[in-house]
């Protein structure tokens, strides 16, 4: 990245309202504005009302909306009025991260130096996000004994389903132990404790699995929120494709590992080239994860109706 | 960044982060709010996963009469600030909530079947409490006992284990 001083001097122009920016970072802005817009269409938050999807449908067809002010106030109006009208304890944390992130680059962007205070507001969002997570990791009693990833294992749709593939849980185990845990709230009978059947494999990795996450998430969140020398700065962005990469296959909630995406690339120092391959892999390795069950369910239709 | 305009312009998102998970982090661990809701980022971290939490409430009239409801049965009925009641209820139940919650009920037509009052439609607004049918006859309650029940993990016996967080009892008519 040349100095800023030197990117200053060739400010991109534009049509009034939009905002000054170098070229060396037109394209960085473009792509984690494309990121934010395809992560939000691809799961739409339940804060997303009709005037938010049109405006992110606008912030992809137009060439030129994401570098307008107008546009991210509006985006924010939006999403604010959406996240007051959904009961708040039914958003999930990537819900409040999609809203924050919204929010700091409508704000950033009325800055002198937007791109310079888009990358440090996105290096806060994402460093506290895991601070916030490891925090909880430690105080929540079940994490670090490997117990939760045990619970998980047989509750979780999500994370039983890539076990299942793996043939470590019987293919119904999950949904058995779901079923069970769900009679609970039947009021016809008195709530009872479920046997789950840990599987030797999932019980002896459950701690390591545990203590894994601690390390990958505390270390994305030092190196975000530590004042790193330009020569160390490269690791934030290992640490978060890192976690993405080890993370998401097996917990896809893919609509938190595209936001991610789309914020650390905000903040990266990169080399261009790398930069620009680095997160487009991850951004369409992950939607290519989402996709996975469809591409499967796909593929065998087309291969059932070859045979 | 020298200028404070711009300082406060970057920081004020991240500042907002802090204290609503901040707050979070607080309402986790002192009163029933589960890790995983309110902002804090605790999700993956506890066994106690919001829409696992078990919603049970029984109607009475007095100590003898009572009719467990079926609150699964409610669920897809609500719509709007409803629908929020019933969310934000389950995912930190207090008492207030659990009267709101109620009081939902209480706009609901229940009518018993297989051992429970079952949520079947609407019924407007009412005066009479919780009303169940049975056949011709309508029984209106004015006590309501709701409890929350949340998943803990016996790592030991690798059992999950219900745990009753939150009961409470609301009564929607006259002196307790």
């Amino acid at each position: 990245v040349s100095s800023p001083a030197v990117e200053h001097e060739r400010l991109a122009v534009g049509p009034r309202g939009h905002i000054q920016i170098p070229d060396a970072w037109q394209d960085v802005l473009r792509l984690t504005a494309t990121f934010t817009f395809v992560a939000f269409l691809l799961r739409l938050p339940p804060t997303a009302g009709m005037p938010t999807l049109l405006l992110i449908i606008l912030g992809l067809v137009h060439p030129t909306a994401y570098r307008s002010r107008a546009f991210w106030a509006a985006l924010m109006g939006t999403l604010v009025v959406g996240t007051l009208r959904v009961p708040w304890l039914s958003l999930d944390n990537h819900n409040f991260l999609q809203l924050y992130w919204v929010a700091a680059i409508a704000l950033c962007v009325w800055t002198r130096a937007p791109e310079r205070a888009l990358a440090v507001a996105a290096r806060l969002l994402v460093g506290l996000a895991f601070l916030f997570a490891v925090l909880w990791k430690f105080l929540a009693p079940d994490f670090l004994t490997g117990g939760f990833f045990e619970v998980t294992a047989l509750t979780d749709v999500r994370l039983g389903s890539v076990l299942e593939m793996a043939g470590l849980v019987e293919p119904t185990a999950v949904a058995d132990s779901l079923a069970d845990v769900r009679a609970w709230a039947d009021p016809t009978v008195t709530p009872d404790t479920v046997a789950i059947a840990v599987p030797a494999a999932v019980r002896s990795v459950a701690p390591w699995l545990a203590w894994g996450t601690v390390l990958i998430e505390s270390t994305v969140a030092v190196t975000f929120l530590a004042p790193l020398a330009s020569r160390w700065r490269w690791t934030r962005d290992v640490a978060l494709l890192g976690f993405v990469v080890l993370t998401y296959p097996l917990a896809p909630v893919l609509a938190f590992g595209q936001l991610l995406i789309a914020m650390s690339l905000a903040q990266s120092e990169l080399e261009p080239r790398l930069r620009f391959w680095a997160y487009a892999s991850a951004f369409l390795g992950l939607t290519a994860l989402g996709a996975r069950d469809s591409i499967f369910r796909l593929l065998g239709e087309i291969l059932a109706r070859l045979v | 960044m020298r200028n404070r305009r711009d300082v406060v312009l970057t920081l004020l998102v991240p500042v907002v982060l802090v204290l609503v998970g901040g707050n979070q982090v607080r309402a986790a661990l002192t009163t029933e709010l589960t890790p995983w809701k309110g902002g804090g980022f605790g999700m993956f971290a506890s066994p106690d996963v919001h829409d696992q939490r078990a919603v049970r409430a029984v109607a009475s009239a007095g100590t003898a009469d009572e009719v467990p409801l079926d609150v699964r049965s409610a669920e897809p009925l609500l719509r709007g600030a409803e629908l929020a009641a019933f969310v934000n209820f389950r995912a930190a139940p207090t008492e207030r909530g659990a009267r709101r919650l109620v009081e939902v009920f209480e706009g609901l037509d229940w009518s018993f079947d297989d051992g429970a009052g079952r949520a079947v439609g609407r019924r407007g607004p009412s005066e009479t409490g919780v009303t169940v049918r049975t056949g011709d006859r309508s029984i209106s309650y004015e006590l309501v006992e709701v409890a929350v029940w949340k998943m803990t993990y016996d790592r030991d016996r690798s059992e999950i284990v219900p745990e009753n967080n939150f009961r409470t009892e609301v009564r929607l008519r006259g002196d307790p």
